[in-house]
């Protein structure tokens, strides 16, 4: 059964110049358990896909889709108030940068017994219990002593753990994490994608992993979404998305991977070119006027889905039967 | 702490030793003397002389400073040259406690109406509600509060009759005085509170909480609000020693009885024990409550370290 389920979502900020087409019909699904990775660069959308789904944008973004469902419910109808008592407790939310993402005026202990008090109706010496394991659970050292320390005394991976603790504290059946090794070094973010990796395995949650970087996906994930000038340009499972992948946009991305093992004087190939002014969206394929195999076609109509098989999907006009055979560069 | 508090208290002591003999000397460069007043009749030159000898006035300033230290050491302020048999300790002792109670009274309004027009500026932001106390802000700041003492009397006690405009006998008699005290603080608090708040209301944290289901009163009365009070923690200081130890204007116009008006009387009098007596205890008051200002912000946030500054 289908945990999340995301059909036709458009989201829109109005602002002083228009209006910004953050995401424009992006349909997609995670199943119970399941991790996904939605990937892209700065501003393809992927976070704004993901915020649109929890309801935390700013009132002046706007919101359509045909449906957005979880767990069986139906999020577009449900009041704020509904939406209140599912974040937090069944969604939890890692976001990108562990310096901020904290209160720096509140204790870790306040913080992280928050959601335990608003959502199970712990009292205090409950809550505080479980503040306690949970810190044990995301293998913070001295946990007792950290529970009444302030933010700013964490370190950047510490504070990562603290807000993972937070998302995980009422057992949610998802996880959203936005870019949660962004702002850490190398070292930290591997220590935090095994403590992600290890928490799903152990609460079998479901994990949807943003980032624009597709090897930290790669061990955590068995779905992809390319996402690009927001839309999906490509979806499919981790081994179709690195072994045989189709977009030219996910081939780029493939491409300026470093590789440990290759020579180290290689250059890395970038993408080169800027992403598209969503104030005013190119009507043909969003990554036309960066696409070394751009077709005049490209340019003047969004091309459509083309379902592979079951699971991999491409949006580019090269999968059309009539069109040039071209094959990623490596 | 402790520590912090004590060095904080001597760097306090410094500056108010600065203080008395800038002022000192300041006071002494001032032409004319206590007893040479345009209004005052005409005094025999031997007489003035001989008050000025009594009164120490005819030996060097540089003496005067040493001998007013002496007795300033013992706690003592001397006597008023304008009030005769009225020693300074009387006059500040009898008059800051009615300053301090109007005073006070302004600090309570000031903030307990200041923070929650702010808040509600900031969280209904570009709504009439926003509108309508930013217009007031606006005005609390821009009009001088002589303007608005007298618009409030004349409205509040001539045109309605609804309060007295002197004295300070009942607690109706407290009511415009506080007015006038409170009307640009109050502004300046709601547009601190307004704008930090709008600020605090974008930050990483607040999305957090609302992440994690957090009620919207909770994020901007719990989260938000706690953050975007400590610029207002900061304007505390300086705000309760001016309440507290009277406005000239307002003490004037409504006939209180406190210590403000003393202080520009005592100046245009030159009345030299008295203008010292005053700054000597607004630059202690200021200092103290600077510094208590200054603790309770390392108390609202953990990360102002006290023993560092």
């Amino acid at each position: 059964m289908n945990l999340l389920e995301v059909k036709n979502l458009n989201t829109s900020f109005k602002i002083g110049v228009g209006t910004v087409q953050a995401v424009r019909g992006v349909s997609f699904h995670v199943e119970e358990g399941e991790s996904i990775g939605i990937v892209g660069e700065s501003g393809s959308g992927k976070s704004v896909t993901m915020l649109s789904v929890m309801g935390l944008l700013p009132a002046y973004a706007s919101i359509e889709a045909d449906s957005l469902r979880f767990d069986g419910k139906e999020l577009t109808k449900m009041s704020p108030k509904e939406l209140r008592a599912l974040h937090g407790s069944e969604i939890g939310m890692v976001f990108q940068d562990p310096m901020t993402s904290l209160n720096p005026l509140f204790t870790v202990q306040n913080q992280l017994m928050e959601p335990l008090r608003i959502h199970q109706h712990m009292n205090r010496a409950q809550a505080k219990q479980r503040a306690l394991e949970l810190l044990k659970l995301v293998e913070i050292p001295d946990p007792e002593s950290r529970l009444k320390q302030y933010p700013h005394e964490f370190s950047g991976g510490m504070r990562q753990r603290v807000m993972i603790a937070i998302a995980i504290a009422c057992n949610p059946k998802m996880v959203i994490a936005d870019e949660p090794t962004t702002a850490l070094d190398v070292t930290i973010q591997a220590q935090i994608l095994d403590l992600l990796n290890h928490l799903k395995r152990e609460m079998n949650t479901s994990i949807i992993m943003i980032t624009h970087d597709l090897g930290v996906i790669a061990s955590m994930c068995s779905r992809i979404l390319v996402m690009y000038g927001g839309i999906i340009c490509e979806e499919g499972t981790a081994r179709e998305i690195f072994y045989d992948a189709r977009h030219p946009y996910t081939w780029g991305l493939l491409n300026s991977i470093p590789k440990i093992h290759g020579d180290p004087n290689e250059k890395l190939i970038p993408i080169h070119g800027t992403p598209p002014d969503m104030l005013m969206p190119p009507k043909g394929c969003p990554f036309a006027p960066r696409c070394q195999y751009c077709m005049p076609v490209c340019r003047e109509y969004m091309p459509p889905r083309t379902v592979l098989n079951g699971t991999h999907a491409v949006s580019c006009h090269l999968m059309h039967p009539k069109a040039p055979q071209v094959k990623r560069e490596v | 702490m402790l520590k912090y508090i004590c060095k904080r208290l001597m760097a306090g002591v410094l500056t108010i030793i600065v203080l008395i003999t800038v002022a000192f000397f300041m006071m002494h460069a001032m032409p004319g003397s206590p007893f040479t007043q345009a209004d005052q009749r005409d005094i025999p030159p031997e007489v003035l002389a001989r008050m000025e000898a009594s009164y120490g006035l005819d030996r060097p300033v540089f003496e005067q400073y040493l001998s007013y230290w002496k007795s300033l050491l013992r706690g003592d302020l001397g006597v008023s040259f304008k009030q005769a048999n009225t020693s300074v300790n009387d006059i500040i002792e009898t008059h800051f406690p009615v300053s301090a109670r109007v005073g006070g009274v302004a600090v309570v309004v000031s903030l307990v109406i200041g923070i929650p027009l702010g808040l509600l500026a900031a969280v209904y932001r570009g709504k009439a509600i926003d509108m309508a106390s930013m217009v007031f802000a606006t005005i609390g700041i821009s009009v001088p509060v002589f303007v608005i003492s007298v618009l409030l009397m004349y409205l509040f006690a001539n045109v309605l009759q609804w309060l007295p405009s002197y004295g300070l006998t009942s607690w109706r008699h407290y009511i415009l005085p506080v007015a006038c005290l409170s009307f640009s603080p109050i502004a300046y608090i709601a547009r601190q509170t307004r704008s930090s708040m709008l600020e605090a209301l974008e930050q990483d944290y607040v999305r957090t909480a609302r992440a994690k289901g957090v009620s919207e009163l909770l994020v901007v009365a719990k989260h938000a609000l706690k953050n975007a009070l400590t610029p207002v923690i900061t304007y505390l200081g300086p705000l309760v020693a001016g309440l507290l130890t009277g406005s000239f204007v307002v003490e004037r116009l409504f006939s209180v009885p406190g210590i403000g008006r003393y202080f520009v009387q005592s100046v245009s009098d030159r009345d030299y024990t008295m203008i010292m007596g005053i700054v000597i205890f607004f630059g202690i008051f200021v200092v103290i409550c600077n510094l208590i200002s200054d603790i309770l912000l390392a108390i609202v946030d953990p990360r102002v370290k006290l023993s560092e500054s």
